[in-house]
């Protein structure tokens, strides 16, 4: 069992949220090496099936290729003049005609053609050196693609660790039919830093009762309103996966206990008896016959710009938000909404309500969240307000992590199972994780996995 | 002569209805007086503010704002009386700091596009489509202004005992921008 000792990150400096080398250097390093979320195997299901999103801060069109049978992933370049070549946010094309000159490219990132070549260029045009820049590394965990732009970066699995299996059980579950994404992804800004919102995901569920106190006021009043988050009496644990030694993944409120199941099924009982097998048959599916299984995590972050919201119920369809870095201050999130393949459609719709109404562009949390994040950004603009720092001290160096012996049994057995290390549901040990992780790759790590040590990177230090 | 140039007339008090009534909206709003906002609205309204995209192979005006029916989508909004209600009631628990201080809102609605329906929804009342233009300028900070533009498709209902009730029956609200500048609890 680890202990939650410091890991030099109980203060980050506000000039990281500000400074804008120190975000040209992310864009260079993190967003440059680390693997980064890039769709879902359901967007593109047949040959020439596309969807255009954003990778870093780079805009890519992930594609499959008629030949391979694979999703590929293409910068949206023309190698010609770097003119946009895909237009459409979705949809269906075998080839992409530039419209500048009429450069046309296949599916699978070639050159095909080249108006009045013979004409122009006198020799023939090497078409090989020419294709789509296409993304070097493209791997999956259940459906999910992850990009990455380092050829000699770890193998994604590695670089999920302990994330893979909680993924693949309580997020991607093959036995469900996989995730079926919607096809529309919201789309909107936030005034802040990119890690601040990473971070949030991660590791605080410290806020949720501050930050959002009037939906939880609106709960207490309006019972049919009701969300689950903090009125429950079950147990509930933050996850570090690869604690202190890999890319730190973090992961909000993993519910133990019956009453997350059960508060599904009475939910469930107002959709009618097809709702409630479904949330029994998914329930047996997850905990694969483990009774001492967590029902679920309710959000999480994977290093570094994939949240994950709703993940705690049945009928709360997974958002996926991607945090597309557009600036020190400005952060534009791309969130989709994603439901279990095989669950019926009455289950599907108000999965996908639940998440509108919630963690969403228009939802009754996000707007307290922006808020909030907003008058940060502000706030470390001033000359003297950037030398202050955060503080991320919360229960560092504190050996006995949980004075109830129950807890600390079942993080002890947790820790058995390979899936991360426990701490208390209010902690900020991932968000010290999360920015070890971003050090060790502004020092030049490729995996994440760089030492931890006791003198953290500082600005003008290498 | 095409369909394009020619124009039913309509009934001109209930067109004085109905433009005061959107007019009437945009105050209550920019006011924060949303329980009267809240009477505006049909006891059965919908509500729908759907994603805005570009579709390769639609064509029209589908090509960026589709049909609206797809069987399962993630709109922004897509709300019932009662779904507006619980929102109107959030910031009012004095609590939603997205909304503390009051935003500074200014809604400004272009000139609207009046076509009768066939039938009112109950008897003596007369069913309208409303399109209306519209921007949204909200002040949250020192110097930041957020704006949401775009198109709304309404219907509104004229009309009962006294024959000068009018309840906005349903709206589709086409946003015009692909990334909203915020997240937000505003209502168009």
């Amino acid at each position: 069992m680890e202990s939650n000792t410091g890991n030099g990150w109980e203060t980050v400096g506000g000039e990281y949220f500000d400074a804008a080398d120190v975000y040209e250097q992310e864009l260079r390093t993190v967003f440059a090496r680390s693997w980064q979320f890039i769709g879902h195997e359901s967007m593109v299901q047949q040959p020439g099936d596309f969807v255009s999103l954003p990778m870093g801060n780079d805009a890519i069109v992930l594609w499959r290729d008629g030949a391979s049978g694979k999703a590929r992933a293409y910068l949206n370049k023309c190698r010609h003049r770097g003119n946009k070549l895909c237009l459409h946010d979705r949809g269906k094309a075998n080839s992409f005609t530039c419209s500048f000159h009429g450069w046309t490219y296949g599916t699978g990132g070639q050159l095909t053609g080249v108006p009045r070549e013979k004409e122009a260029y006198r020799v023939p045009l090497d078409r090989d050196r020419l294709g789509l820049v296409e993304v070097p590394r493209v791997e999956a965990v259940g459906g999910m693609l992850f990009g990455n732009w380092d050829p000699a970066a770890p193998a994604l699995r590695e670089y999920l660790g302990e994330a893979a299996p909680l993924l693949e059980r309580y997020v991607d579950n093959a036995g469900l039919g996989g995730l079926q994404f919607l096809p529309q992804p919201q789309k909107y800004i936030m005034p802040v830093n990119w890690k601040l919102l990473a971070e949030n995901f991660a590791g605080d569920d410290y806020h949720f009762k501050v930050t959002h106190a009037s939906v939880i006021s609106l709960m207490k009043q309006n019972p049919a309103a009701a969300l689950s988050h903090g009125l429950q009496k079950e147990r509930r644990f933050t996850v570090a996966t690869n604690f202190g030694t890999g890319a730190a993944h973090g992961f909000l409120e993993l519910k133990v206990g019956p009453e997350a199941y059960e508060e599904d099924l009475a939910k469930a009982d107002k959709l009618g008896p097809e709702a409630v097998e479904w949330v029994r048959h998914r329930h047996q599916v997850i905990s694969d016959g483990e009774d001492d299984l967590a029902y679920a995590f309710h959000a999480g972050n994977v290093f570094p710009n994939l949240a994950l919201i709703g993940i705690s119920s049945a009928l709360y369809a997974s958002g996926f938000l991607l945090w597309i870095p557009r600036g020190p201050h400005e952060t534009e999130i791309v969130q989709w909404a994603a439901v279990d393949r095989d669950a019926p459609d009455v289950v599907k719709r108000r999965a996908v309500m639940v998440l509108k109404d919630r963690q969403a562009a228009a939802g009754m949390v996000a707007p307290d969240d922006h808020e909030n994040f907003e008058r940060i950004a502000a706030n470390v603009r001033g000359t003297v307000s950037r030398t202050v720092p955060f503080d991320y001290s919360m229960a560092a160096g504190i050996a006995e992590q949980f004075p109830d012996p129950d807890d600390a049994d079942y993080a002890a057995r947790w820790a058995q199972r390979g899936l991360g290390t426990l701490f208390p549901q209010v902690s900020e040990a991932n968000q010290r994780e999360f920015y070890r992780t971003w050090d060790s790759y502004l020092r030049g790590g490729a995996s994440g996995a760089a030492p931890v040590t006791s003198e953290p990177h500082r600005r003008g230090q290498t | 002569m095409s369909a394009t140039t020619k124009e039913a007339a309509i009934d001109l008090q209930d067109a004085h209805l109905l433009t005061q009534a959107l007019a009437r909206e945009a105050y209550v709003l920019d006011t924060n007086q949303y329980d009267q906002w809240l009477e505006l609205l049909a006891p059965d309204v919908r509500y729908l503010v759907p994603i805005p995209e570009w579709v390769h192979g639609r064509s029209g005006a589908e090509e960026a704002f589709g049909t609206g029916n797809d069987a399962l989508a993630f709109p922004y909004l897509d709300e019932t009386h009662e779904g507006l209600r619980l929102r109107v009631a959030r910031l009012q628990t004095g609590l939603a700091h997205g909304e503390m201080p009051p935003s500074m809102t200014a809604r400004v609605v272009g000139v609207a596009l009046i076509e009768q329906l066939a039938k009112g929804p109950a008897a003596g009342t007369r069913r309208y489509r409303v399109v209306t233009n519209f921007t949204l300028h909200q002040t949250r900070h020192e110097t930041r202004v957020d704006v949401f533009a775009g198109r709304r498709e309404d219907v509104w209902s004229v009309g009962d005992d006294d024959g000068s009730q009018v309840l906005l029956g349903s709206r589709t609200v086409h946003l015009i921008e692909r990334v909203l500048p915020r997240a937000f609890s505003t209502f168009f």
